[in-house]
């Protein structure tokens, strides 16, 4: 703000690239010097030494900013949990921006930077903020991020112009007022560090004792209610708490950022956690690992700001959890999707071999892999390639030429299985769902790979067990060896259900 | 509709109430006593024009004490009162970093506008560095370098005043003259310092052409690379030059954050020498006692002389 | 009309007197009068929007009376909150919430704990039994989202069990469900109110409706019939509920509602609820 020039013009890549490449670009190449700035008057200390420095926790201003960074942290991950789970990361932001008169005026009220007056007023303004979006939509047709918008930018408005008079008026004594819009959490003081220790545990113990009611709330609040739970109450608690935490936080991260802080270590939780108990520990984990590697990375190089390297920090966490969560990660997303993939290439191979023995009427079992080449059109090399994973499988055996293949037991009831699936969707289609005879076949081709048990089971009781489909071949049985011809079932033998078919 | 117009004026009069009662003052008195009424963006070019104008000029500063040039914002009757002055008299190199398009509009609206900085000599500007564009704004804290810019002020003033333009000189000499009395007096109180002790620890980098000019080593802690916020490394940093220099004191300035200088002095054992103005003056009237005399802290000269006392007790205690 | 309340009888299980319900001053539920015995299986019927889950959750205090009282027992509904068991709309949460399958029926006994008390043994051992009650016990800690709809369903029947209440009220518990589900919920509302419990359905389907509940309310914003099913469920009565859509209720809540907001966009269904 004081620079001679606009900062975030000159660094435009603040807010642009993403968190990773900025956090590396940071520690690896330190940010050039400005004339008689203490980074480049001082001796220059290497990244390691400045490390090693780090964990000697030897310096009083980086214990403060660390410990005052952990308890934001904690305090945010466990409030953000209960917001991200609501779907109210708006409020967040909200909060933030509308607590601004409310530290103005708490400015105003005790006439210099007193950290208590500015929580009651800030805290109060911002609850405030947020029951008059709630108003607006309840007594208008507005949804809920109209409403939002409309109170963050009215009371940042009024915040601005509040700000501004009381710096006109005051003759600067008031300058601290900026801490708060801009946050600085390398300047944190023991004061500060100890009212960020009391309003965290304040929120921690409120929250292990009403776990189980609050969730309750927030997940069915009309269940709750009826069941005389105090919904209004815990929804107000845990505004206020929110709010406090804003408040507290914004003196180190500042405005733009704080709900960062809240909404960015909750989120990575929600991927990674299934319980809410467990997404509030994960939460408040990622939190306190974000300060602490933001402190951290802060405390390498020159001029690096806490509170954007904490919230870079937390956006890595989530990008890390986006990639690599176990049920809800992108990774995982992508090998379900290839082996499902997999399988249906699999199970189109195995069909395409049980056609090419039911064209000859099951004369002998040897499948030329030229011919499935034909029928597929396909080159041999590709039929080859598919022929391998399903011996890998144990699906075929190939011949000793390498031309031909051969089922295996289980390979051949894999293949009647979904030529059976095909056949009677196709037959579902047509006599239940009239659809024309030449309309259902693509539809079958998607479907049999996903129908379960299950759900054949109806298909055959709603079909009255049938043995052929509309376009008059046989519909294969699995596993009995009874009907018709197409008598390859292998008797005696249980079928497989796996649930994993399951739609 | 009056309601809200008096809203408004709440929120949007905080920046022009005090001026836009002093020009509406001008408008009158104008006809009557040939005033001119013209426009200056800091306190301390508002004391210049004040001074060399005399009672031929009202000036309209625009920015009272405390309020920080770079970010400031020109308000609706800002606008006004620039519309409806003689002349407008700036600091220039990016001082007033979001008022600079609007300088450019006036002059090109053939209204007289003036930086004062365009009578300093190129080369005696601190150059930009590698990573500011521009050269450093921040010239008043050279009192000599200041009596240069005395020149601009009185070209400008002749220019609205052709009739005075003799007494504007006679005047416009002896402010400049004054200056340069002062420029002596701070080089010898500073002087009065050991050699070892001359360091000016402070939260930015308004004092580079003050350190330059008296030969104190100026050192900001805060960094330009976020909106003023300082790393945990610099303030670690700060406090182990401190200590390694045994620097017995470090300096608040005025509109910019204490938190982080409050820090360094409670590790580092530097005490708080006081708090300095960096980018505008105090507001006139507020005085403080200099050698059996009264210095106003709202003029130029109280502004340096208030630093200079402030530091020199503070490096010397 | 049935007359339970005649002298010496208990009181009946749920009364209504003079119920009416207004959203945004728009009335959705006008002038209902119900007293419904215990150990009943009663169907609440009508089309779309006809106050339906208005009536139940202004039953249960979750939306503000406009006039009228709710007793059940004969008492007022915070004396008995225990006593009275409530399955929410399926689509009224959240289900990618973090919550496990045990977690959402542990919710039916925080009306027992209150609010600070943790559950203990015997909670856990009520829910894990209403869990099994309705075939859900192997899927107890799987998260709610990886259930299918009719599971989801039944995990609501079993908090509702774990609340382990003498009325029950449900929406729609049947919505979303298979047949096999719907089949053995029913079995399972059956055999509670043999056990002397009342429940309330909150239904859709008008082929089941007569063989599934003992007696109905008919609805459609006022009370249209209430009885044994046997003597409501009549085509005069059923046009008269589900036909005539703009009744002179109907246009008048409209003209509220025009009135109230000038334009277009007027909503007959109850939106927030629906």
């Amino acid at each position: 703000m004081r620079s001679r020039f606009d900062p975030v013009a000159a660094h435009p890549v603040c807010r642009t690239v993403a968190p990773a490449g900025i956090l590396a670009a940071l520690c690896f190449f330190p940010v050039a010097v400005w004339a008689a700035r203490i980074g480049d008057v001082g001796e220059a200390s290497s990244i390691s030494e400045q490390a090693v420095r780090f964990f000697t926790f030897a310096d009083p201003a980086l214990r403060c900013a660390l410990l005052g960074a952990l308890l934001l942290g904690l305090n945010c991950g466990l409030l953000g949990s209960f917001i991200v789970v609501r779907r109210m990361a708006l409020v967040g932001d909200t909060l933030s921006h509308a607590v601004l008169p409310g530290i103005a005026l708490g400015f105003l009220w005790a006439s210099s930077k007193d950290p208590v007056a500015i929580l009651v007023g800030a805290t109060l303004v911002g609850m405030a903020g947020v029951l008059v979006s709630h108003a607006i939509e309840r007594t208008t047709r507005l949804k809920q991020d109209s409403a939002l918008g409309i109170v963050l930018a009215s009371f940042y408005a009024i915040g601005i112009c509040l700000v501004d008079h009381i710096q006109r008026s005051s003759a600067g004594k008031m300058s601290g007022i900026k801490s708060f819009l801009f946050g600085q959490a390398s300047a944190l003081s023991e004061a500060d560090v100890l009212l960020m220790a009391v309003i965290s545990a304040v929120s921690l113990l409120v929250i292990t004792l009403l776990r189980g009611s609050l969730v309750t709330a927030c997940f069915d609040s009309a269940f709750a209610h009826a069941i005389g739970l105090p919904v209004r109450a815990l929804e107000r608690l845990l505004l206020l708490l929110t709010a406090v935490a804003v408040v507290v936080a914004m003196q180190a991260a500042g405005v733009v950022l704080v709900s960062a802080l809240l909404v960015i270590p909750a989120s990575t939780a929600y991927l990674l956690a299934d319980r809410m108990p467990r997404m509030l520990v994960i939460a408040a984990l990622v939190g306190m690992l974000s300060a602490a590697s933001g402190a951290f990375f802060s405390f390498l190089g020159n001029h690096l700001p806490t509170g954007p390297l904490i919230v870079l920090s937390a956006a890595c966490f989530f990008v890390v959890a986006f990639l690599f969560a176990p049920r809800h990660g992108w990774l995982s997303g992508v090998f379900m999707r290839r082996s499902r993939w997999r399988r249906t290439r699999r199970e189109n191979t195995l069909k395409t071999f049980y056609k090419v023995l039911e064209d000859r009427q099951f004369d002998g079992e040897d499948i030329a892999l030229l011919t499935v080449a034909q029928i597929r059109k396909e080159s041999v090399d590709e039929v080859v390639r598919r022929v391998r994973d399903l011996v890998a499988h144990g699906m075929v055996t190939l011949g000793d030429e390498g031309e031909t293949a051969y089922f295996t037991p289980e390979g051949l009831r894999e293949a009647a299985r979904i030529v059976r699936n095909h056949r009677l969707w196709e037959l579902y289609l047509t006599t239940v769902a009239d659809y024309p005879a030449d309309h259902v076949h693509e539809d079958a081709e998607e479907i049999e790979h996903v129908l379960g048990a299950d759900m054949v089971r109806q298909l055959e009781r709603r079909l009255s067990f049938p043995t052929e489909d509309p376009h008059g071949k046989p519909i294969p049985v699995v596993p009995e060896p009874v009907v018709g011809a197409a008598g390859f079932g292998i008797a005696g033998e249980t079928t497989e259900h796996r649930d994993r078919f399951r739609l | 509709m009056r309601a809200a117009a008096a809203l408004c004026g709440i929120f949007l009069g905080s920046s022009c109430s005090d001026s836009g009662v002093a020009r509406d003052g001008a408008v009158h008195e104008q006809t009557i006593d040939k005033r001119v009424s013209v426009v200056a963006t800091t306190s301390m070019i508002a004391d210049m024009v004040r001074s060399v104008g005399g009672d031929f000029v009202d000036v309209i500063g625009l920015m009272g004490p405390g309020i920080d040039p770079h970010d400031y914002t020109p308000g609706a009757g800002d606008v006004v009162a620039l519309n409806g002055s003689a002349a407008v008299f700036y600091n220039g190199l990016h001082l007033e970093g979001r008022m600079g398009s609007l300088f450019d509009k006036l002059a090109d609206s053939g209204k007289p506008v003036f930086s004062v900085a365009d009578g300093v000599a190129p080369g005696k500007l601190i150059a930009p560095d590698n990573d500011s564009q521009y050269h450093d704004p921040h010239i008043w804290g050279d009192a000599a370098l200041w009596a240069d810019c005395v020149r601009i002020v009185v070209e400008g003033l002749t220019d609205v005043l052709p009739a005075k333009e003799q007494m504007i000189r006679e005047r416009g000499a002896a402010v400049a003259a004054s200056y340069l009395a002062l420029d002596r007096w701070v080089a010898a109180r500073i002087a009065t310092v050991p050699q070892e002790r001359r360091f000016l620890l402070t939260s930015h980098d308004a004092f580079a052409y003050f350190g330059r000019a008296y030969g104190l080593e100026v050192v900001g802690v805060e960094g330009i690379s976020t909106v003023g916020e300082a790393g945990i490394s610099d303030i670690v940093k700060m406090i182990d030059f401190i200590v390694e220099r045994k620097i017995p004191a470090v300096f608040i300035e005025s509109a910019s954050n204490p938190d982080a200088i409050r820090r360094i002095a409670k590790d580092s054992g530097a005490f708080v020498g006081g708090e300095l103005f960096a980018d505008a003056t105090g507001a006139l009237g507020d005085t403080f006692e200099l050698d059996g005399s009264s210095v106003d802290k709202g003029t130029y000269e109280g502004m340096i002389k208030f630093n200079v006392e402030t530091i020199v007790a503070a490096l010397t205690r | 009309m049935e007359s339970a309340t005649a002298q010496g009888s208990p009181p009946p299980a749920l009364e209504l007197h003079d119920l009416s319900v207004a959203y945004h001053r728009r009335p959705v539920v006008y002038g209902v009068d119900v007293a419904v015995p215990e150990g009943k299986l009663v169907g609440i019927v009508g089309p779309n929007g006809a106050g339906k889950s208005t009536l139940v959750k202004a039953a249960l205090g979750i939306v503000p009376l406009g006039s009228g009282w709710v007793e059940f027992f004969g008492r007022p509904y915070a004396e008995v909150k225990k006593r009275v068991a409530y399955v929410p709309q399926r689509e009224s949460v959240d289900w990618d919430f973090p919550v496990s399958a045990m977690d959402v029926v542990m919710m039916g006994r925080y009306g027992h704990l209150g609010l600070v008390r943790r559950p203990r043994a015997a909670d856990r051992e009520i829910a894990s039994a209403a869990l099994e009650k309705v075939n859900m016990l192997p899927f107890a800690n799987r998260q709610i989202s990886n259930l299918s709809g009719g599971q989801q369903q039944r995990v609501f029947l079993a908090r509702a069990l774990a609340q382990q209440g003498d009325v029950y009220l449900m929406d729609e518990p049947f919505a979303g469900v298979d047949a096999a589900t719907e089949a053995s919920i029913i079995e399972l509302l059956k055999e509670l109110r043999d056990a002397g419990k009342t429940i309330f359905v909150v239904h859709h389907d008008l082929t089941t409706a007569e063989d599934y509940f003992d007696q109905l309310i008919l609805l459609n914003m006022r009370l249209v019939a209430y009885g044994e099913t046997r003597d409501v469920f009549t085509p005069e009565l059923l046009q008269k509920t589900y036909g005539g859509r703009l009744t002179i209720l109907n246009r008048v809540a409209e003209q509220a509602e025009r009135m109230r907001v000038s334009g277009p966009g007027v909503n007959y269904d109850d939106k927030r609820h629906r």
